[in-house]
């Protein structure tokens, strides 16, 4: 139950969140300057109906009162920042006016803060008001105030997540079923936009490509981090130094990464030239100029950029592995590769997923190298989802088409990765 | 470290040639950026130049007179140390309240904040320039690019925050708590130093993140707060075209960062023993 009541409280304050950016947003811009309002009359509503239901018990005798009058302190304080925004007050205090792009930005968030410092004041009196009567901490007090800095410590990155990426998300979601083309419209004109999508061959192939470059990267990347680590952890001369050079390619970010590959893969003067300068004169190797091999191309340039960080995960993973056990194992003669296989393996599955999360969301977001190794081309052989998006929206003007494509990666990622994630996080400690 | 190693005198022969060849592929594009970087734009697309050429200045010259070089970088370091710092602000109590103060939920919260690294940035991109350049009025400022950079980057910091903290035994928090120490003093002066080889590898790898993020940060700014990603990004030209000077610029760029890589790598690697992946 008490998690439950801790969910709820995590979820109201995040909704209440939501409909607030949310009617920003969606909304006129001149709302924005009432809403606050409404939320702050509902907090009232809210207040007088607990002070009944708590029936007139002495707010005087409430534990929290302390607790509860800092946070009308804050409110006091936020709106203090909003009134400095305010035209009146800058009229009165005309220093105020050099800053007036900065008490602009604070403006809207002052008064979103205001109002939720005054609710959580309003709920922590109602909280200590209820649970008075009870011998020890009643349930409403243990899930709220009991470690109550501890609990608001997690609510700024609630907040955030939820008010940037969800609600964004929602916006781009809601605009991908209108007709928009320059800028964002609210004309409905169903799924048209994704049929057009799906009918489009430059989207066709970016999805081809990324389901090649991900698949590839994820196992490619997992192996060779791999099998460099087990390299690595066989007692080798200068490590640290083998470890730095390894480590190198993944402080360069994926531009120039996408540039010295661009380079190296040119036929004129990159590696083909100087495999034939070497003798080879029938050596050909131009994956960049190649439709059917330049995603591999791409394939490589980011595998020499990740592995060195996933191979100094493994590693680490590997140094934690009690000695005892390859000890045992050779004891019961059990080939070496047998036992990495079947015993260090499976005992390194924390490493293994630490490593694929990072690896995962680097693939989504492939467009740097993309765009700074191939542009796309040959032709559109080399698109990705992320450059589609980017392209259409930026480029393109096509809003519509922009906000459908970017909606499918969305569904997409979620389809595989909410079973993924709820099997691998969610589902042993549930019990 | 493993005593198989000791098996066959062939392996110890074999080994270190495999790693140096391993090495030397992964040195290679690195040299040549940086050999590159040195000679002139002529010279740059002429293999018989590979080697030998004669080595050059003019690239970082133009760079730092022609493109303002020092501005970008400026604001490279301002945003990326910004956003690192907030990012552990806000990170670190949120990994203490789920690492010692863990519910049921505390799994699902954490899964959730991880999935957003996953969703496409592309969904958010378009929605956030038109919030920030038509409302809010603070496109291309530092403070935008910092607080995006703080947001993409705070999952990963705090579930490894979290992964660290969770090798800390909870009684040493809980005996903490019996003296009296405050939460604030419990994070400060038990907490971080026991994991402190945790956090400054969790602090390197944001640093590296925001350094050379490209996507949102070439759009989001237009000059007053573009970044070296920005810089590179606008010296782009179609193959074989300024090779020398954009080299110098990449150099450039990734320098500082490749410079903080060889101080703390060590850091790095024993801050990931220490916790993520026991």
């Amino acid at each position: 139950m008490r998690e439950l009541a801790e969910r709820g409280y995590l979820w109201c304050i995040a909704l209440a969140f939501v409909a607030f950016v949310l009617v920003t947003i969606g909304l006129d811009y001149a709302v924005l300057v009432t809403a606050p309002w409404v939320l702050l009359a509902l907090a009232g509503i809210a207040a007088v109906l607990l002070i009944v239901e708590a029936r007139g018990v002495a707010l005087a005798a409430n534990r929290f009162k302390w607790y509860a009058i800092g946070w009308v302190v804050a409110a006091v304080v936020a709106m203090g920042l909003w009134a400095l925004a305010q035209k009146d007050v800058q009229a009165a205090w005309p220093a105020l006016k050099s800053f007036r792009k900065m008490w602009n930005v604070f403006e809207p968030f002052a008064l979103f803060a205001a109002a939720l410092f005054v609710l959580i004041a309003i709920g922590i009196l109602a909280i200590g008001t209820l649970d008075k009567g009870m011998h020890q901490p009643g349930r409403l007090e243990r899930t709220f105030a009991v470690n109550m800095s501890a609990k608001v410590a997690a609510v700024p990155m609630a907040f955030t997540a939820i008010g940037v990426f969800v609600i964004s998300t929602g916006w781009t979601i809601y605009h991908s079923f209108t007709n928009s083309k320059l800028l964002p419209k609210s004309q409905f004109i169903g799924l048209d936009q994704y049929e057009r999508l799906w009918s489009t061959n430059r989207w066709l192939v970016s999805i081809e490509n990324l389901a090649i470059y991900g698949i590839c990267m994820l196992i490619f990347s997992l192996v060779i981090g791999f099998v460099l680590a087990a390299l690595m952890d066989q007692k080798i001369r200068f490590e640290s130094v083998f470890r730095t050079i390894f480590l190198y390619p993944f402080a360069l970010s994926f531009i120039v990464t996408g540039l010295v590959w661009q380079w190296l893969l040119t036929p004129e003067f990159g590696v083909q030239k100087i495999v034939r300068d070497l003798g080879f004169e029938n050596f050909t190797f131009d994956p960049l100029f190649n439709a059917d091999w330049v995603i591999y191309g791409i394939l490589f340039a980011a595998l020499w950029q990740g592995t060195g960080f996933v191979m100094v995960l493994m590693l680490a993973g590997l140094r934690g592995i009690d000695q005892e056990i390859w000890k045992a194992a050779r004891v019961d003669g059990i080939p070496m590769w047998k036992t990495y296989i079947f015993i260090v393996i499976p005992m390194m599955r924390p490493v293994f997923v630490t490593a694929l999360v990072i690896i995962a969301a680097g693939i989504i977001k492939v467009y740097d190298l993309v765009v700074a190794q191939t542009s796309g081309g040959p032709g559109i052989a080399s698109e990705v989802p992320a450059k589609y998006v980017y392209d259409l929206m930026f480029g393109g003007q096509n809003l519509g088409q922009g906000f459908a494509a970017s909606t499918m990666m969305l569904v997409s990622v979620l389809v595989v990765l909410i079973p993924w994630a709820y099997l691998e996080f969610g589902g042993r400690k549930r019990g | 470290m493993a005593i198989v190693a000791q098996e066959s005198r062939l392996s110890r022969v074999l080994w270190p040639i495999l790693a140096w060849t391993i090495a030397i592929i992964f040195f290679f594009p690195i040299f040549w950026l940086v050999f590159t970087s040195f000679k002139t734009d002529a010279d740059a697309v002429k293999p018989e130049h590979l080697i030998f050429f004669t080595p050059t200045l003019e690239n970082y010259i133009n760079m730092t007179e022609n493109y303002d070089y020092w501005r970008f970088a400026i604001n490279s370091v301002i945003t990326s140390v910004f956003a690192t710092l907030f990012a552990l602000i806000v990170g670190v109590p949120c990994a203490y309240a789920m690492a010692f103060n863990p519910t049921r939920a505390t799994k699902d919260i954490l899964m959730w904040m991880l999935s957003t690294k996953m969703l496409p940035a592309a969904a958010v991109l378009y929605p956030m320039t038109f919030l920030t350049k038509n409302f809010l009025g603070i496109y291309d400022t530092h403070f935008l690019v910092i607080v995006v950079l703080c947001l993409i980057n705070l999952p990963i910091v705090i579930w490894m925050l979290f992964t660290y903290f969770k090798e800390i035994p909870k009684e040493i928090i809980e005996a903490g708590k019996m003296d009296g120490v405050s939460t604030w003093g419990e994070i400060k002066d038990i907490l971080i130093p026991l994991a402190w080889g945790g956090v400054a590898s969790t602090a390197l790898l944001c640093f590296i993140f925001c350094w050379n993020e490209a996507y949102w940060t070439v759009r989001l700014t237009t000059t007053e707060a573009a970044t070296l990603s920005k810089l590179i990004e606008g010296n782009r030209a179609p193959e074989g075209l300024f090779f020398g000077r954009l080299s110098a610029v990449s150099a450039a760029a990734v320098g500082p960062i490749v410079v903080l890589g060889w101080f703390c790598q060590k850091q790095l690697v024993q801050g990931l023993t220490f916790g993520a992946v026991k």
